[in-house]
């Protein structure tokens, strides 16, 4: 065995350590700590991809015994590259909203920010990884409770309130979660995924099974869909991403609703293969559901008076793309796991930029007070463009690639003639939609003063600057790279 | 019937899981709320446990009584309990500090009373700006 095969090991047990870490050494430390454990995770997430390019996919088993009886982890093309993203991302978060930090959260409680955005590194790299259902849940839940830390970290009453709702609703989807695994392991008698479907396909073969597997499925996909904001469960979203501090809601939206999908994703190609879940019918009433969630998804954005909730609220138009695409299966499934990184990066940049501009407006969040900020502050009215003009579809950026690749599922042969014709409507639809509410949305920072005032400069912190940046800089490199799908359709093939 | 009385432990714990879900995603009373967290939980855990046992056979410790694996019950569904009630107290003690600093906030435990307090202040708050 190369050494090279300890690195996700060493990845998740390293994010552990700063965990503990982090609680013990003062804030500034655990800080710059924080980003440096991030570039390793990356680093090392960089290297599996190399290894797993040249030497294809394997499984690293953690104790002494053969396969069934142990518990493994994964690692394929896909893994890694996810695993090296979403370390990235956070790094960027916590730079996005290092002085939004000191404004909402109490200094003495700040060093527990970092406590928690490392588990959720810890869970979200363990989730991405894991061949065993048991270590998903429990992995799941960690991340659980480490998102209800970061929204609840800023102590106002509408935060607690939020978390409070947020909670009830990701309890509900864990426990249908725990029941589903458990009735996994009842009927077939392994937790290793790969094992489980070999004993499914046993059992759908032998006849008779299919309303235990297909009761199993719905558990999972709806309590990983409460949990990641499918329709109609996403009303606890603006809240949550909306009342939060900046680097909560970054990492809220863009990484822990994504690691919830991730899981489906891998239980949908490991767990029970995609012959499996066809004979379900779980993926035409996810197609259905993520259909409505981004429609009725933007017209809730459309309707939302301040600015920040409504970059929350077209989370749930996004999510809802992601369902279609898991729906459509085929080369939808591609668009998916596409729009599960696209949005990680799309939603962070406009969480960051639009905070900037809150703050240039003095901390006023309606679109009123926000008329010409981005006259003011630059820097932030430019990238907070690129954001919504990436969620618009426009080329070059990643939301183009994005919107074509769902194009090009959709009008796939193999797709039923309606599911083609909804799918088409929907992506019409919402893309105006989304034009609408997001080109407003420009142009409201943009408009100039009506008395022709000179307006005053206002630069954003260099922190600030630098992950919008960063940003911005990986929408435009996912959008303009020809290669990266082509990766991500071979790493989800190499999934199954 | 039959079928009930010979499957007691499932139905009681699909039971007492409804019960749980129930509570957890309808009533108004956080306390309830938790309660209802902890009673789901509870069924799944009697669903594992009763699964991992089969009359007759020892409990999985090795003590030179048998060398023959089959003469000893399943380990792993008790290991899942283990785990599952692990879990499940971190996830009952953060909902407890939550429910504790609603309640510092807003005096009342009633989640729906809680969403118009803030509706309310929601108003005031954009009056206040028109004047």
């Amino acid at each position: 065995m190369d050494f090279v095969q300890n690195f996700p090991m060493l990845s998740i047990i390293l994010s552990f350590i700063s965990v503990v870490i982090c609680s013990l050494v003062p804030r500034k430390v655990g800080r710059y700590y924080t980003m440096i454990v991030n570039v390793i995770v990356c680093a090392m997430g960089v290297t599996m991809i190399i290894y797993t390019a040249q030497h294809g996919s394997f499984n690293y088993s953690m104790g002494h015994f053969p396969a069934p009886y142990d518990n493994e982890i994964r690692i394929g093309i896909l893994e890694a590259i996810l695993a090296s993203l979403f370390p990235i991302i956070i790094m960027l978060s916590i730079l996005g909203g290092m002085d939004s930090l000191e404004k909402d959260v109490n200094e003495k409680k700040e060093r527990f920010i970092y406590v928690l955005l490392n588990l959720v590194q810890v869970a979200i790299i363990a989730m991405i990884y894991t061949n065993d259902v048991f270590t998903a849940y429990v992995f799941l839940e960690i991340s659980t409770l480490a998102s209800i830390g970061l929204v609840m970290i800023k102590d106002k009453g509408h935060t607690i309130a939020a978390a409070m709702r947020y909670m009830i609703f990701n309890l509900v989807g864990s426990g249908l979660f725990l029941i589903g695994n458990v009735l996994l392991y009842a009927t077939t008698g392994y937790l290793s995924m790969e094992y489980i479907k070999v004993a499914l396909e046993a059992l759908q073969a032998a006849g008779g099974h299919q309303p235990i597997i297909t009761l199993t499925f719905a558990l999972i996909t709806l309590g990983l869909g409460i949990k990641s904001g499918l329709f109609p469960f996403y009303f606890w979203m603006p809240d949550t991403y909306g009342e939060a501090t900046t680097t909560s809601s970054c990492v809220v939206s863009g990484i822990i609703s994504k690691g919830y999908i991730i899981l489906l994703f891998k239980y949908m190609y490991r767990t029970f293969g995609l012959d499996l879940i066809v004979s379900t019918h779980m993926p035409t009433i996810l197609f259905v559901l993520g259909v409505l969630g981004m429609i009725f998804g933007s017209f809730s954005a459309i309707s939302q008076k301040k600015l920040n909730k409504m970059v929350a609220f077209s989370s749930a138009a996004q999510i809802g793309y992601i369902y279609m695409g898991l729906g459509m299966g085929g080369y939808g499934l591609v668009a998916a796991i596409f729009q599960v990184i696209c949005h990680a990066i799309m939603k962070p940049l406009l969480f960051v930029s639009s905070a900037s501009l809150i703050k240039t407006a003095h901390g006023k969040e309606d679109f009123v007070s926000l008329r010409g900020v981005g006259r003011k502050n630059v820097v932030a009215g430019v990238t907070f463009t690129i954001g919504a003009l990436s969620m618009v579809g426009f080329p070059v950026f990643a939301g183009f690639v994005m919107k074509f690749l769902f194009v090009e599922a959709s009008v796939a042969p193999t797709l039923p003639k309606w599911q083609m014709i909804l799918a088409v409507v929907a992506l019409v639809v919402s893309t105006l939609l989304n034009t609408l509410y997001y080109i407003r949305t420009v142009m409201t920072i943009f408009r100039p003063k009506a008395n022709n005032e000179r307006s005053t400069r206002a630069w954003p912190p260099f922190s600030a600057t630098l992950s919008m940046a960063g940003f911005a800089l990986l929408n435009f490199a996912i959008g303009t790279s020809t290669a990266f799908v082509d990766v991500l359709e071979q790493g989800l093939h190499l999934l199954g | 019937m039959e079928v009930l009385l010979d499957h007691y432990v499932e139905a009681v714990s699909i039971l007492l899981f409804v019960i749980g879900f129930n509570l957890l995603l309808f009533d108004k009373n956080l306390i309830k709320k938790i309660m209802g967290l902890n009673i789901m939980d509870t069924g799944v855990y009697l669903f594992l446990a009763s699964m991992g046992y089969i009359e007759g056979r020892l409990a999985p410790v090795f003590n030179g009584v048998s060398t023959n694996p089959a003469d000893y019950v399943n380990p792993i569904p008790a290991g899942l309990v283990l785990t599952g009630i692990v879990v499940s107290v971190s996830v009952t003690a953060i909902s407890l500090a939550l429910t504790v600093r609603l309640y510092k906030k807003y005096h009342t435990l009633n989640l729906d009373e809680v969403y118009r307090i803030i509706r309310e202040e929601e108003k005031k708050e954009e009056k206040e700006e028109r004047k």
